[in-house]
C-alpha cells in the first residue's frame, strides 16, 4: 500500500497546477460571494435605521439644539435613529417618497412651554396610514420613545436652570449648570446600563461576518471537489482491480489511500485560503473571531479542522466513486454543495428559516461541519457537531468502500 | 497431462446464466483461447479466474507440488501464480512506465527484467521516461503486460490483449507470449482476433454460457458460424 500511496501522490502533484487553476477560479468565484453578502448585510444594517424628519425652527432655541446634540451624539438611538432637519413640504415629500419613514413637527415656542411645564405645545408625530406591519409598529415605538426623549432632554435642562436661577446670588451657575446637566443626561443617556440585555446572534454566537466567512469557506471546501476533478478523469477500475488481485490492497485500503492524498489536497486548499482570510482580517477586522486569534491559536483552529476537511473528502469521494461519469460528478458536487450550503447557512443566515429547517443542519455534514467550525473560531468545542461530523465520516467510508469493492468486481 | 483444469464454473447475473458449468484443461506450456460474441461471458469468466468475480460455482484447479490446488479459495496462491490483463489499462495516465512498473517491480527486479527479461521482450525499455498519457495505445497494452507479468506468474489471463492494436505491436505481444509458453507457462485468453488464436493449442467457443471445443483450423468463416 505504501508504494500506491507514494505513487498516488506523485500523481497528484502532477496534477496540482491544474487543480491550483480551478481553484484560483472557485477562490474568486467564493470570495465575490462572499463580499456580495457581506454587503447586503451592511446594506440591510444601514436599511433598517429609522430616518426620522424634523421640522421647526430648530436655531431659535439653544436649548433645542443642545437636545438634539446630545441625543444625536451621546445616546445609543443613533445606531437606529437618524434625524434629518427638513421644513415641513420637505417631510411630507420625504414621507410619500419613502426618504424618510416619519417627521416631527416641533411647535415655535416650544422649549418655552417645556420650560414653563405647560405642555400645552406638544411636538407632533407625523407618519403615514399604510399597512401596519411589525417594521411600522417598531418604527412607531421608536418614533414615540424619541419624543419622549427630547421632552426629557429639554426639561431637564430647563428644570436645572430654574433651580440654579432661584439659589443663591454669586453660585457659579454654568458650572452648576453644567454639572448637573452631565448627571441628569448621562443618567438619563446610560439608561442602558439598568438593563443586561442578551442578543441572539444571527448564526449562533458568531458575529454577521463570522457567520459569513464560515458559510463560505465551508461552500469553498465543497465546492473544490471539482477542481480535484482531474484526479477521477480516467476509469481506473482495471488499475482497481489489479491491485485487488496482485497486491491484495483491497477497497478498504485503496479508499484509504484516496482519502488521504484527497483530504491532503483539500486541507492544503484550505490552508492557503484560511491563511490569507487571516491575514485580511488581521489588517482590516473584517472578521472579529479571526482577529481576535494569536498566530498559534489560528493553527490550532486548523488542526481542529481535519475532521471537517476529511468529512468533506469523503463526500466527494462517494460522489466520484458512485458516478461513472466525470460530468454528472462535477454537476452533482456543484448542486449538492449549493444545496446543502444554502441549508446549512452558507448563504443565508440559517435562523431566517423555518424552524424544522434550522433544526437540520446538525444532523447533515455541511451544517455540522459549519457550527463546528464556528465553534472553532470562538475557541469553544462544539461536541454534538463533532460527533455528528465524525458518524457521518465513518458512514460514507463504509459506503465509499462498498462501492469500490463494487467497482472492483465489475 | 493436464497442468491446470477448470472445472463447472457456473455465474448467473440476477436470473440471467451467463456461465452454464464451463469447464477445460490444459498440459503446461499450451495457451488457451476462448472465442465468443460480445456479452457471452468470456471477460466474466476471466475475471472469475483471477479472482476479481466470484464465482457461484466451480474451481479453478492447478498442479503445484501439493498436488491439485483450487487457486479460487487459495487467494494468496492465485495472486502469486496469475497475471490478468484486463481489457483496460491499468496504468496511471500522469506517471511514467518507470513509475507505473515500480507499483509492480522493486528496483531491481525492474532493471533485471528490463535486461533480459519480459520487460525486454515487450520492448519497454524503449518508452521508460514516458508519460503514459503520451502513450500509444500498443505501448500502453505492452506495458499493461509489463506491469501484469511481475514476479513471473505461470498463467497468463489475457481479456482482449491485441484489440485495437497495429501489426508490429501485435507481433511483439504474441511472441511475448510465445515465448511464455515455451516456457512452460499457460495463456489463457479471449480474443476476437484470428492472428491470437493463431498461439493456441485449445480454442473453446462460449456461447449461450455454455463453452464448447472448437477445432480451430484457421478458418475464420467457420469459426464465425460457430459463434453466431
Amino acid at each position: 500500500m505504501r508504494r500506491f500511496l507514494h505513487l498516488e501522490w506523485k500523481r497528484a502533484l502532477r496534477l496540482l497546477p491544474t487543480i491550483a487553476l480551478i481553484d484560483l477560479i472557485l477562490l474568486v468565484l467564493s470570495g465575490a460571494i462572499g463580499a456580495q453578502l457581506i454587503q447586503n448585510q451592511q446594506g440591510d444594517e444601514s436599511q433598517q435605521k429609522v430616518r426620522l424628519g424634523l421640522v421647526g425652527d430648530i436655531d431659535a432655541a439653544p436649548e433645542l439644539k443642545l437636545g438634539l446634540y446630545a441625543l444625536e451624539n451621546f445616546d445609543n438611538s443613533k445606531y437606529t435613529v437618524e434625524l434629518l432637519p427638513m421644513t415641513e413640504e420637505e417631510a411630507k415629500s420625504g414621507i410619500m417618497s419613502g426618504r424618510v419613514n416619519a417627521y416631527f413637527l416641533i411647535p415655535d415656542g416650544f422649549v418655552e412651554s417645556v420650560g414653563a411645564y405647560a405642555d400645552d405645545k406638544p411636538i407632533r408625530y407625523v407618519s403615514t396610514d399604510g399597512v401596519v406591519t411589525i417594521g411600522t409598529q417598531q418604527v412607531d415605538e421608536i418614533v414615540e420613545s424619541l419624543a419622549s426623549m427630547l421632552i426629557e432632554v429639554q426639561s431637564s435642562i430647563y428644570g436645572m436652570q430654574l433651580i440654579v436661577s432661584g439659589a443663591r446670588e454669586g453660585l457659579r451657575v454654568d458650572i452648576l449648570g453644567d454639572e448637573m446637566l452631565l448627571r441628569y443626561g448621562g443618567a438619563f443617556l446610560e439608561r442602558e446600563d439598568y438593563l443586561d440585555v442578551q442578543t441572539i446572534g444571527i448564526r449562533d454566537e458568531l458575529s454577521i461576518t463570522g457567520g459569513i466567512g464560515t458559510g463560505i469557506f465551508v461552500l469553498f471546501l465543497l465546492l473544490s471537489g471539482i477542481s480535484l476533478a482531474p484526479l477521477y478523469l480516467k476509469d481506473q477500475k482495471p488499475l482497481y482491480q489489479l491491485l485487488k488481485m496482485r497486491s491484495g490492497i483491497g477497497g478498504v485500503r485503496q479508499i484509504l489511500s484516496a482519502l488521504i492524498v484527497h483530504s491532503a489536497l483539500l486541507m492544503m486548499e484550505g490552508l492557503f485560503v484560511g491563511a490569507v482570510t487571516y491575514f485580511v482580517c488581521k489588517r482590516t477586522g473584517l472578521i472579529g473571531e479571526l482577529y481576535n486569534l494569536s498566530g498559534p491559536e489560528a493553527l490550532k483552529v486548523l488542526v481542529l479542522i481535519i475532521p471537517v476537511v476529511i468529512l468533506i473528502s469523503l463526500t466527494q469521494l462517494i460522489i466520484y466513486e458512485g458516478i461513472r461519469s466525470v460530468q454528472g460528478s462535477l454537476i452533482l458536487i456543484f448542486m449538492l454543495s449549493i444545496f446543502l450550503g444554502y441549508f446549512s447557512g452558507c448563504l443565508y443566515p440559517i435562523s431566517f428559516f423555518p424552524e424544522i429547517f434550522q433544526k437540520l443542519p446538525l444532523y447533515q455534514p455541511v451544517g455540522a461541519s459549519i457550527l463546528y467550525i464556528g465553534q472553532c473560531l470562538l475557541k469553544q468545542f462544539h461536541l454534538p457537531a463533532l460527533c455528528s461530523i465524525l458518524i457521518w465520516c465513518l458512514g460514507l467510508f463504509g459506503l465509499c468502500v462498498l462501492a469500490r469493492e463494487r467497482r472492483i468486481r465489475g | 497431462m493436464p497442468n491446470l483444469s477448470i472445472d463447472q464454473i457456473y455465474r448467473k447475473y440476477g436470473r440471467k446464466r451467463v456461465l452454464e458449468g464451463a469447464s477445460f484443461s490444459a498440459c503446461a506450456g499450451a495457451a488457451v483461447g476462448i472465442v465468443g460474441v460480445n456479452g457471452s461471458g468470456k471477460s466474466t469468466l476471466l475475471s472469475i479466474l483471477a479472482g476479481i468475480q466470484k464465482a457461484d460455482q466451480g474451481r479453478f484447479l492447478m498442479q503445484t507440488s501439493n498436488g491439485w490446488t483450487d487457486l479460487l479459495t487459495d487467494e494468496r496462491r492465485l495472486s502469486s501464480l496469475v497475471g490478468y490483463i484486463p481489457q483496460g489499462t491499468p496504468l496511471m495516465d500522469e506517471l511514467s512506465a518507470r513509475d507505473n512498473l515500480l507499483l509492480w517491480y522493486g528496483k531491481e527486479e525492474m532493471n533485471v527484467s528490463l535486461q533480459n527479461g519480459p520487460l525486454h521482450i515487450l520492448g519497454i525499455g524503449e518508452f521508460l521516461k514516458t508519460r503514459v498519457k503520451d502513450m500509444s495505445g500498443g505501448m500502453k497494452k505492452r506495458l499493461s503486460i509489463g506491469c501484469a507479468v511481475a514476479k513471473d506468474p505461470p498463467i497468463l489471463l489475457l481479456d482482449e490483449a491485441c484489440a485495437a492494436l497495429d501489426l508490429p505491436c501485435k507481433k511483439q505481444i504474441l511472441s511475448y507470449l510465445r515465448i511464455h509458453c515455451q516456457r512452460g507457462g499457460n495463456v489463457i485468453l479471449s480474443t476476437h482476433d484470428l492472428d491470437e488464436l493463431s498461439i493456441c493449442r485449445y480454442v473453446y467457443v462460449l456461447k449461450n454460457g455454455v463453452l464448447t471445443p472448437y477445432p480451430y483450423d484457421g478458418d475464420g468463416d467457420k469459426l464465425l458460424e460457430a459463434i453466431q
